[in-house]
């Protein structure tokens, strides 16, 4: 019995389940979908692919489908309109979610209402 | 409360698959013992999943296959109440199988909920299809998906996924990938339960082998979980296969591993290929009728041509992987069988190997086993399933027209573990030949 024990013990440490336990008590799904890809390679909050950024976007504005995005990344970046729970076909062209700007980059904002803009790096924008 | 909704899930599957299909008949006057808890569930999954699929092929939507599934256990349930009442009671007669498993499918979905992030080809491809069928779209509409989100790869995995996310209360993409978790802890289960040792040694190897295999890379959305869960239930069917068995207990676990071959053919291309792999080594190691290895080989060739069948009806691409393997004249495998190459893959197979735990302890038992050729001839099966995979592997990486390296360093590892099930049974068979107990 103690061997049957020390083992889930073992398998509890190695996943934290503590840990995770208390982060899936104390946050929502949201937060912890932010966290997660922060800590993500290919991701970041508004760095990468921006899932953090697209996450925060869709949850605050409360979107059911997917606005464009777009990523000026000059890595090769995929768009997660996933995030969304719709296919792509369902993308609606009159609101943006433009991540990786930087004044080097072009972009006309000039067509466009900022709704949300994250340290002048990510905006939520509409169509004016 | 999403710590609740998860505990509702693992119940949800833990009964769920616990209403039986009352095949104990089959093993009456039988040389092996009769069913047990894990021998059903296995049934459970690998029949319930059968009918998920089959329904899908008839272009229904995830609710229409739920109202199914739910009149079909519905039926099963009035026609076999008697049965039912006795299998509850079996509930408490299993307490600590049941307090195990649950521990085990805690820890891990508590992992999963937390962790979260989907892994690179569960964003590029498996997420879309399984979005379309939580919006309830059928088989039909994966052709409406772009091309570049993997429409024409198999789809088992992504339905899985969006049943059971469309079953969960709170709705969030994650809960359908909890059940990879399940099917991964049953098939573990299934394979221990090949121990001819105690229950308390079952568990513990039980938990050695969790503890060894469990990433969360792996349910980050990726297949090769299910190809591994599919793989163990098979192994553990082999193993079954090789021990005296009356005629009815044979045709019965040919059977299964006949629906097993079909979810493999359903979950990734390459288990097609396992799938060929298994059955020709039965074909060749089994000593059975002629008439029955006709019909593994009838059933496996059906089985194949039904997935090309319902590709063709609903206009999807059947293409194998159009990206990584374009140029296959004479001329073009030639070119590329180069000393380089090969010693690249050799290279990195050596690495992937050394990153799987339950591979080199397998080996290593392997090894130190005195009279490993004494039961050669029952595991010869094992060995030219390893040795044939292992093949394929090769050939897939020295063909492939993109970038070896590349490839070799995102897909070995996951080619290596969605086999590992059958380095474990040289574990199995290491016990079991010694006669190991754990106290």
């Amino acid at each position: 019995m103690f061997l049957i024990i020390g083992l889930l013990s073992i398998l509890i440490m190695k996943v934290e389940f503590f840990k995770k336990s208390y982060f899936i008590l104390t946050k929502n799904f949201h937060q912890r979908f932010i966290i997660a890809y922060d800590k993500n390679q290919f991701s970041g909050f508004c760095s990468k692919e921006s899932h953090g950024y697209i996450k925060y976007i869709q949850y605050n504005f409360n979107l059911k489908y997917p606005p464009t995005i777009i990523n000026l990344s000059d890595r090769r970046v995929k768009l997660p309109y996933w995030i969304f729970n719709q296919n792509n076909h369902m993308i609606k062209n009159d609101k943006i979610i433009l991540t990786n700007f930087e004044l080097d980059k072009v972009f006309d904002f000039n067509n466009y209402l900022v709704i949300d803009n994250f340290n002048n790096k990510c905006f939520f924008l509409i169509r004016k | 409360m999403e710590f609740i909704n998860i505990i509702i899930q693992i119940l949800l599957f833990l009964s769920l698959f616990y209403f039986r299909i009352p095949i104990d008949n089959i093993y009456y006057n039988s040389p092996s013992k009769k069913l047990d808890v894990i021998d059903h569930y296995t049934f459970n999954i690998i029949v319930y999943i059968n009918l998920f699929l089959f329904l899908s092929f008839l272009n229904l939507n995830i609710n229409n296959i739920l109202i199914t599934f739910f009149i079909f256990l519905f039926f099963l349930l009035t026609f076999n109440i008697t049965n039912f009442l006795a299998q509850l009671k079996q509930i408490t007669q299993n307490y600590f199988l049941f307090i195990i498993l649950f521990i085990a499918l805690i820890v891990i979905s508590i992992d999963i909920s937390n962790s979260i992030t989907l892994g690179w080809d569960a964003q590029k491809f498996w997420i879309h299809k399984t979005i379309n069928f939580f919006n309830n779209g059928t088989i039909e509409n994966l052709k409406h998906l772009d091309k570049g989100d993997g429409y024409d790869y198999p789809y088992l995995g992504s339905l899985l996924w969006a049943i059971f996310w469309k079953i969960s209360f709170l709705k969030e993409e994650y809960f359908g990938r909890l059940f990879y978790g399940f099917i991964y802890i049953v098939s573990i289960l299934s394979l221990t339960n090949r121990l001819n040792s105690s229950l308390y040694s079952k568990k513990i190897l039980f938990l050695i082998i969790l503890l060894l295999s469990y990433d969360y890379i792996n349910f980050a959305g990726e297949q090769d979980i299910l190809l591994f869960s599919f793989m163990a239930f098979t192994a553990s069917l082999c193993i079954k296969l090789f021990r005296p068995l009356n005629d009815r207990e044979l045709i019965f676990n040919l059977f299964l591993l006949v629906l097993l071959c079909n979810l493999l053919i359903w979950t990734k291309a390459e288990g097609t290929v396992y799938a060929f792999i298994i059955i020709l080594s039965l074909i060749f190691c089994l000593k059975i009728k002629k008439k029955i290895k006709i019909f593994l080989s009838i059933s496996l060739v059906a089985l194949i041509i039904n997935r090309i069948l319902v590709y063709k009806v609903y206009n999807l691409n059947i293409g194998v992987n159009s990206c990584c393997w374009n140029d296959l004249s004479i001329m073009g495998i030639y070119s590329k069988i180069t000393f380089d190459r090969i010693f690249t893959i050799l290279q990195y197979s050596i690495f992937a190997f050394l990153k799987n735990y339950l591979i080199i302890f397998s080996l290593i038992l392997f090894i130190i086993k005195k009279n490993k050729f004494k039961n050669f001839n029952n595991n010869l099966y094992n060995y030219i399933i390893i040795l044939l995979c292992l093949a394929f592997f090769f050939t897939a990486y020295i063909l492939t027209d993109i970038d070896l390296i590349f490839m070799l360093k995102t897909g070995l590892d996951r080619l290596l573990f969605s086999i590992t099930p059958f380095f474990i049974i040289i574990i199995i068979d290491y016990v079991n030949d010694n006669k190991l107990q754990f106290r």
